[in-house]
């Protein structure tokens, strides 16, 4: 058991909840559900933080 | 071992942001804001500062030097040096560690969404968003930790591994919904969270040397 991981797991998964829970606030204060525009940003997000995964995995193999 | 003032203790002031954030929340200051969600925004931004913030206080105790700050704690620090008690008084870190792997996510799995201040999700679309923004917190998590050195690199390909899956099947759901396949879609959003939970019960599990 790592506290540091299980740190870093809390925050980061907090964090994105959090600025998710903004995005989804602020739709239904426009009285919207979220845009094909919207979850698409969060696709990238996801795609550049598999990106940066992949990458750290890579580096430490070196 | 010297004493410091108390403003200088990490632990201190991560608790007084605790406080303060709370206090603000009971007092309902953010009722004067215009509009009823902005008042849930910042009532929500404040509740995951003061979470944030005990958790730091945590890793800050059970991580960082704890020098005294008061006379009396300054004595017993004195005392307990020269009898070389092992532990005694202090919080021991496996007690921390189990507090904040199984307590904390408890907690907020017990009190929903709402009690920390977010949204709760309701249409398909919000749910895929909160599923989706599960999915990268664990890439970040993993790809920090594999930096810190608290992961290993086959934990970390793990971690890919099963996000590529859950990113596939939420995907999948999402086309299904697109399609007008409800009942599908749901499904495969309800298989893509119940894998992510466990992955982010692994990833907890896991820490050493990278």
């Amino acid at each position: 058991m790592n506290i540091d991981l299980a740190l870093t797991l809390l925050i980061t998964l907090l964090n994105r909840s959090a600025e998710i829970s903004a995005l989804i606030a602020q739709a239904r204060g426009e009285g919207r559900d979220l845009t094909a525009d919207e979850l698409a940003g969060l696709q990238a997000a996801d795609d550049a933080a598999r990106a940066a995964l992949v990458a750290a995995i890579e580096a430490a193999k070196i | 071992v010297e004493k410091i003032p108390w403003y200088a203790s990490h632990t201190l002031r991560a608790l007084l942001v605790a406080f303060v954030s709370q206090v603000i929340i009971w007092l309902g200051i953010t009722d004067v804001l215009p509009t009823e969600n902005a008042a849930l925004l910042v009532d929500g931004v404040l509740q995951v500062v003061a979470i944030v913030a005990t958790g730091w206080a945590g890793y800050a105790r059970a991580a960082k030097p704890t020098p005294p700050i008061t006379n009396v704690a300054l004595e017993r620090t004195h005392d307990r040096i020269r009898s070389d008690y092992d532990q005694g008084g202090f919080v021991r870190p496996l007690m921390l560690a189990l507090m904040i792997t199984i307590a904390a996510p408890a907690v907020v799995a017990v009190s929903g969404c709402q009690a920390i201040g977010l949204q709760q999700p309701q249409s398909f679309g919000e749910r895929y968003a909160y599923a989706l923004g599960q999915t990268t917190a664990l890439r970040q998590a993993a790809t920090d930790g594999l930096k810190a050195g608290a992961l290993k690199a086959e934990d970390a390909e793990y971690v890919l591994t099963v996000t590529d899956r859950s990113r596939a099947l939420l995907d999948a759901a999402r086309g299904a919904f697109v399609a007008g396949d409800v009942q599908t879609a749901e499904g495969r959003l309800s298989l893509t969270v119940q894998v992510l939970t466990q992955l982010q019960a692994y990833l907890r599990s896991k820490g050493g040397v990278a």
